[in-house]
């Protein structure tokens, strides 16, 4: 069965989105960043583009090497910040 | 190390109150939006945050810093929204028993700042 994940744009990423958030699917046992790429590329091609500069939080932390991307899990996409 | 992470859309007011009796530097440092960005005059600058993980990403910063550089307390407010030209983006206040210790924790705080936590500059003002 599969499970959906809340996406959110920021800067950069939600200019080329249009908007600031969307659900995408995720099946239960999870996705690995590739899958989650090429499934928000699908959607939302102008992200493609951004995938070498931005990071991906899941849950308010960065995503590690090998991690998997869950049903219900808050995933980021954070372009390079400038803050301060 | 006590920890005080703060956003706000309006200007930021400088609270300031008695540091412990065991402090023995109190540093304070202030973001200031500046009239020039990448060569272009301009009037204000946007900020963008993500607040959930940059509070997060900035207490997981201050303890790792603060186990080399103990300091007795942080508080920091970094604003968001439209911040015009000559004021303050973001407020950081280190109070610390000796001041190499909070020296170097404000310093490193702020190059970790600008390199992990989720704020942005989304655009700026023209004049």
């Amino acid at each position: 069965m599969a499970g959906r994940v809340r996406v959110l744009f920021f800067a950069s990423a939600r200019l080329a989105a249009g908007g600031s958030e969307m659900d995408l699917p995720c099946a239960e046992a999870g996705m690995n960043d590739e899958a989650f790429w090429t499934r928000l590329a699908e959607s939302h091609p102008a992200l493609k583009p951004l995938r070498a500069s931005v990071r991906l939080a899941r849950n308010h932390e960065f995503l590690a090497a090998g991690e998997l991307i869950k049903p219900g899990d808050e995933i980021a996409l954070i372009p390079p910040v400038s803050g301060g | 190390m006590e920890m005080d992470i703060q956003f706000t859309d309006h200007p930021i007011k400088i609270v300031s109150r008695p540091p412990g009796l065991e402090v023995g530097a109190v540093l304070e440092f202030l973001g200031v939006v500046r009239s020039v960005e990448n060569g272009a005059k301009i009037s204000a600058i946007v900020y963008e945050i993500y607040e959930p993980m940059a509070g997060k990403v900035m207490r997981r910063i201050l303890e790792k810093l603060g186990e080399a550089n103990p300091c007795r307390r942080v508080q920091i407010v970094h604003r968001h929204g439209t911040v015009p030209v000559g004021e303050a983006s973001i407020h950081v206040r280190v109070e610390s028993q000796h001041r190499g210790d909070g020296l170097r924790l404000m310093e490193e705080f702020m190059n970790q700042l600008k390199a992990d936590v989720p704020i942005w500059k989304t655009g700026s003002l023209p004049c």
